[in-house]
């Protein structure tokens, strides 16, 4: 066998090794069956090691909900995490972040970390979840059809469709808000796929006046926070409300 | 907004974060966990002046992995979560003895060092030059690259040896 150890031979397959050290095995791989060999069985490594994390992380995204809604009583809640004041510091990306203010983990991850339904945040009982909604579910509907300032009711909550702008991955997202009595839920979900939204964003915070014992935000330093993490997802401008009817009745295909 | 603000960077740094912490935590939990806490890391302390944010986020991710290994005093080695879930028709035939190899190789990569591991999937799973490796881990590239080799090495000899034992 050509003396090629294992160590050229790996980074050969990375493709760091200089001009001459890869034609001289380019070379020897034409005549050496075993070296070929060998190299498959190293490249091998990489495409399980690949293929074991796809299976792992189809496990983590989140199941698209279909038919009924999994929280019929909507008490919205987000995955909210509160920051230490020192969260807000001088460094150059820091986040709408100031002392009070809730961080939403969907920033953080892009709503792709947790698995439907996990939650973060004391109060377990969540209606906008960092999840996928079908457009068969209330929110799910209301997200593909609904025009902006447009509201529904659903659950125990009144949705309102704030506008619609594209998103980081240039999906078109739309923030939304859902009431209840005692919270507001401010979120932006994004179209993943065909009648498809996923939540990748919701900050809850309470509505002036009622109790606050989670110990969330008040609405004005969530209104900050959210309006900027808001802001740090979009790649356009809101739409326009013409433009956003033609998107809507052409079923998001433009 | 500061000037070099990049909204775009530091949300397409996820998935591939994601993806690194599954491969050293072989668990969807652990991983979640895993990048739950780079992610308020990097939000708490920032990311010093003239750092590239993904290779930054990356170290944190090496440094909290390490950390929270020696927390637990006991290396987590074993199987990963690929054979608990039930084969789908997806799989096709065959499906059983591919999530198998699978298994094999996170639990072969279990029982690597630590510093093999995250050089590994540094490269094979982000594609990484052993430059930026280096970056991450940093270490010299000569260092990098034999971490690579033995881990492949190891792994691919081991598969090569349950090959053969199960043609026995």
């Amino acid at each position: 066998m050509t003396e090629i150890t294992d160590e050229k031979l790996s980074a050969f397959l990375d493709g760091e090794l200089p001009d001459n050290e890869t034609a001289a095995i380019e070379k020897a791989l034409e005549a050496d069956d075993a070296l070929a060999l060998r190299l498959e069985q190293l490249s091998g490594v990489d495409e399980l090691l690949r293929g074991a994390v796809d299976v792992l992380e189809n496990q983590m995204r989140p199941q698209a909900n279909s038919g009924s809604d999994p929280q019929p009583a909507i008490d919205p809640v987000s995955k909210v995490v509160k920051l230490p004041p020192q969260a807000a510091n001088d460094n150059w990306w820091r986040l709408p972040l100031t002392a009070s203010v809730a961080l939403v983990i969907g920033v953080i991850t892009g709503g792709t970390l947790f698995n439907a339904g996990s939650t973060v945040g004391p109060n377990a009982d969540s209606g906008v979840r960092l999840a996928s909604y079908t457009a068969e579910t209330s929110l799910g509907g209301f997200l593909e059809s609904a025009a902006s300032g447009e509201q529904l009711a659903i659950g125990n909550g009144q949705a309102e469709m704030r506008f619609t702008f594209l998103g980081s991955e240039g999906l078109p997202c739309r923030e939304f808000a859902v009431t209840t009595n005692a919270s507001t839920t401010q979120a932006v979900a994004c179209r993943a796929a065909e009648k498809t939204w996923n939540v990748e964003l919701a900050a809850k915070s309470a509505v002036a006046g009622s109790s606050n014992d989670a110990g969330y935000q008040t609405a004005s330093a969530g209104d900050e926070g959210f309006g900027q993490a808001v802001s740090a997802m979009m790649r356009s401008d809101a739409f326009s409300a013409e433009d956003e009817a033609d998107l809507i009745s052409s079923g998001w295909s433009k | 907004m500061p000037d070099n603000w990049d909204d775009n960077v530091l949300l397409s740094v996820l998935p591939s974060l994601r993806r690194f912490a599954l491969s050293l935590a072989r668990s969807t939990e652990d991983a979640e966990d895993l990048v739950q806490e780079v992610s308020l890391r990097v939000v708490r302390n920032g990311v010093p002046d003239g750092a590239n944010l993904k290779h930054w986020s990356f170290r944190v991710c090496k440094n909290v992995w390490i950390d929270q290994l020696r927390r637990k005093k006991v290396r987590t080695e074993g199987s990963a979560e690929i054979l608990t879930q039930s084969p789908t028709s997806e799989d096709g035939e065959g499906g059983l003895e591919r999530r198998s190899e699978l298994e094999s190789v996170m639990q072969i990569m279990s029982t690597l060092p630590e510093d093999q591991q995250i050089a590994l999937s540094l490269v094979a799973l982000e594609g990484m030059s052993y430059r930026e490796v280096s970056e991450v881990m940093e270490v010299p590239m000569g260092t990098v690259m034999s971490r690579i080799a033995r881990a492949r090495k190891q792994i691919a000899d081991r598969l090569a040896n349950q090959g053969e034992e199960a043609h026995d």
